[in-house]
């Protein structure tokens, strides 16, 4: 294990690589505690709360964190900082809303694909030029090719509903969840009740539920093992230093898109579903205020670690679509006190902690003194990415 | 350790590099054999780091061909002249600041394809140049000559067959500069052909066997180090007819 002894000048190497696995090792099985509790509390939650308003809530919060965690493996992790991240969610969802229009008869999961597919290709045909540059001009192009679609979508009218957006899209629950297989998860974690016995408005919001978190949990589980991996160490070092990436032999080019590409194909595939939980698209889901929202939610949950905007992204739903609304009747009465709200909070964290609230907390739950917070610092330190 | 193998490494051939009207580096030709440590001096402005820039892939010479083993580096992306076998040091230091000293090290591991345990091979690197007690450190608590010795590693961890020092001992202290020339003469005990620019010409002339001195964008003496020192053309580029010595 020790590699000194192999060297000519060997010398001691009492914080070796037997140490620093410790130490990281530690980290990781906090992350990945949390990665396994919490999905399983989520999935067992509904059996125990019988509130259909939170259920929904948790099931548009769960399509938040696909948001803002898509948007970090590229803008939290090299730096590239994503303006117009609404651009891809939107993609999806108006494709996936187009396609029910156009061609009632495919299915739920294939529109999805559809979705994913085409926000994909746009992350190309934005990527291909713009990460070959240094400089913001990926931050300029999201921006404005978020703008050109909201525009796109007036021109079109017709088809796309301009600001009414198009209505009756299919819901999930008329997706395959509802067949068989559906009726066995929903059998084994709501006990008695099953999606087909619920039926109506109840099992709407319940196969939302459900089949938000399973889409969601693949996603951050996917992302957090490409994060926490190799892959993801080298998508740091470009955020850290382009000049020092390229002589450590990075080809920057090809991560850059990588990573963009993959976010815009989660986004799109979050919006997708996201046109199936709420059974309509409109241009709330291209606007520079949805793009800014989830900017919020990563910097407030800590950029750069996937954890943080995911639990992020729970913070500020729930507070914007639920608990403020119970705590004070200003915020029924005015609602774009909301994110007034939201941006003077972040501020307040970001000052109190430059790196957003959870890699913190992570690394305070994980161990004490300051070798393992150096050792931690290539497991979740988020490496201060300022949106 | 090595016995130094025989053969051209690398070869600048008129290498020429304009900026509008300035021209930084005019008409350089050399070559370096495999296994030789060369020193490049010259006064600031004297194109040495243009010439490094070119050399290295992160600046194309506007005429003239930079050739590794024979084979052109100037058509190459950046990252293909670093798997070519040339690696690099800045001149100021650019760690990747939020890593730890480890990390540094396992990204040109992981990219240059490394198999097995990582880790361990990014502290054997460490270990080369001294730092491997550091490893869980992040590399912002390092001391300026802590941080050349990072640099130095992350390039070694390219497996590179030519190394390039951009002022190494720029802002260390004597002791400093004593330790880390140590290890630099270690590498070269190694087999790793070097090249290295540096102001401080007394401590060079410890790490070099041929030392190329560059004037406004020019090659102006070549050879034995003793014999550049005393020619009078580099005497009088350095000091306008002093003696060259101990710089800060």
């Amino acid at each position: 294990m020790t590699g000194s002894t192999m060297t000519p000048d060997a010398e001691v190497v009492p914080a070796g690589p037997s140490t620093a696995a410790r130490l990281s090792s530690r980290l990781l099985k906090v992350n990945v505690l949390l990665l396994l509790l919490l999905p399983i509390a989520l999935l067992f939650f509904p059996r125990f709360v019988d509130n259909t308003t939170l259920l929904q809530t948790f099931a548009t919060a769960n399509i938040f964190v696909m948001f803002a965690t898509s948007w970090d493996i590229v803008s939290g992790y090299t730096g590239q900082v994503n303006f117009g991240h609404a651009a891809f969610i939107g993609t999806g969802a108006y494709t996936v809303a187009l396609l029910n229009k156009y061609q009632p008869d495919v299915s739920n999961e294939l529109a999805l694909l559809v979705g994913t597919a085409t926000a994909a290709l746009l992350g190309i045909a934005i990527g291909v030029p713009c990460l070959r540059l240094k400089g913001p001009y990926l931050a300029l192009a999201t921006l404005s090719v978020a703008a050109a679609l909201v525009q796109l979508t007036f021109i079109y009218k017709s088809q796309t509903g301009g600001e009414d957006g198009i209505p009756g899209v299919k819901t999930v629950v008329d997706g395959a969840i509802t067949g068989p297989i559906g009726e066995t998860l929903s059998e084994f974690v709501l006990g008695p009740l099953t999606f087909a016995g619920l039926g109506g408005f109840d099992q709407y919001i319940y196969v939302s539920y459900f089949v938000s978190l399973v889409v969601m949990v693949l996603m951050v589980g996917g992302l957090m093992a490409l994060g926490y991996g190799k892959r993801g160490l080298v998508l740091r070092s470009i955020q850290q230093d382009e000049n020092a990436a390229e002589a450590a032999g990075v080809p920057l080019v090809r991560y850059k898109l990588f990573a963009f590409v993959l976010s815009a194909a989660c986004a799109g595939l979050a919006g997708g579903l996201y046109a199936q939980i709420r059974g309509t698209v409109a241009l709330d889901l291209l606007t520079v205020d949805l793009s800014l929202l989830i900017i919020i939610i990563a910097a407030f949950g800590g950029a750069g670690s996937i954890i943080g905007p995911a639990l992020g992204a729970y913070a500020v739903i729930l507070l914007q679509n639920y608990y403020l609304d119970r705590a004070a009747t200003v915020f029924v009465e005015h609602p774009e006190l909301k994110l007034a709200s939201f941006s003077v909070l972040l501020i307040i964290v970001l000052i109190v902690q430059p790196r957003g609230l959870v890699p913190p907390l992570l690394r305070k739950l994980s161990g004490r003194g300051i070798a393992s917070r150096a050792a931690g610092a290539t497991m979740v330190d988020g490496g201060g990415a300022k949106p | 350790m090595t016995a130094p193998a025989q053969g051209v490494l690398l070869e600048a051939q008129a290498v020429t590099r304009r900026f509008g009207g300035l021209t930084a580096v005019n008409e350089v030709s050399f070559t370096i054999e495999q296994g030789a440590a060369v020193g490049l001096i010259g006064a600031n402005g004297a194109g040495k780091t243009t010439l490094f820039n070119c050399l290295t892939g992160f600046d194309k010479p506007t005429s003239g061909d930079v050739l590794l083993r024979g084979k052109s580096l100037l058509k190459l992306p950046r990252y293909k002249v670093v798997r070519a076998g040339v690696a690099r040091t800045f001149q100021i230091v650019k760690p990747f600041p939020d890593l730890p000293v480890l990390a540094n090290v396992m990204v040109p591991l992981i990219v240059g394809g490394a198999k097995g345990d990582i880790k361990a091979q990014a502290v054997q690197v460490l270990a080369r140049v001294g730092l491997a007690h550091r490893a869980a450190s992040p590399s912002s608590q390092l001391s300026e000559g802590d941080l050349k010795r990072l640099e130095m590693a992350r390039a070694l961890a390219t497996k590179p067959s030519l190394l390039l020092l951009d002022e190494p001992f720029a802002g260390l202290s004597v002791s400093e500069i004593e330790v880390l020339s140590a290890t630099i003469r270690q590498l070269r005990a190694d087999g790793t052909t070097l090249v290295v620019v540096e102001h401080k010409i007394g401590s060079l002339l410890q790490l070099v066997d041929r030392v190329i001195a560059m004037d406004q964008g020019a090659v102006i003496a070549d050879g034995d180090p003793q014999a550049v020192m005393r020619d009078p053309a580099v005497v009088t580029a350095y000091l306008g007819g002093g003696v060259p010595g101990e710089q800060p």
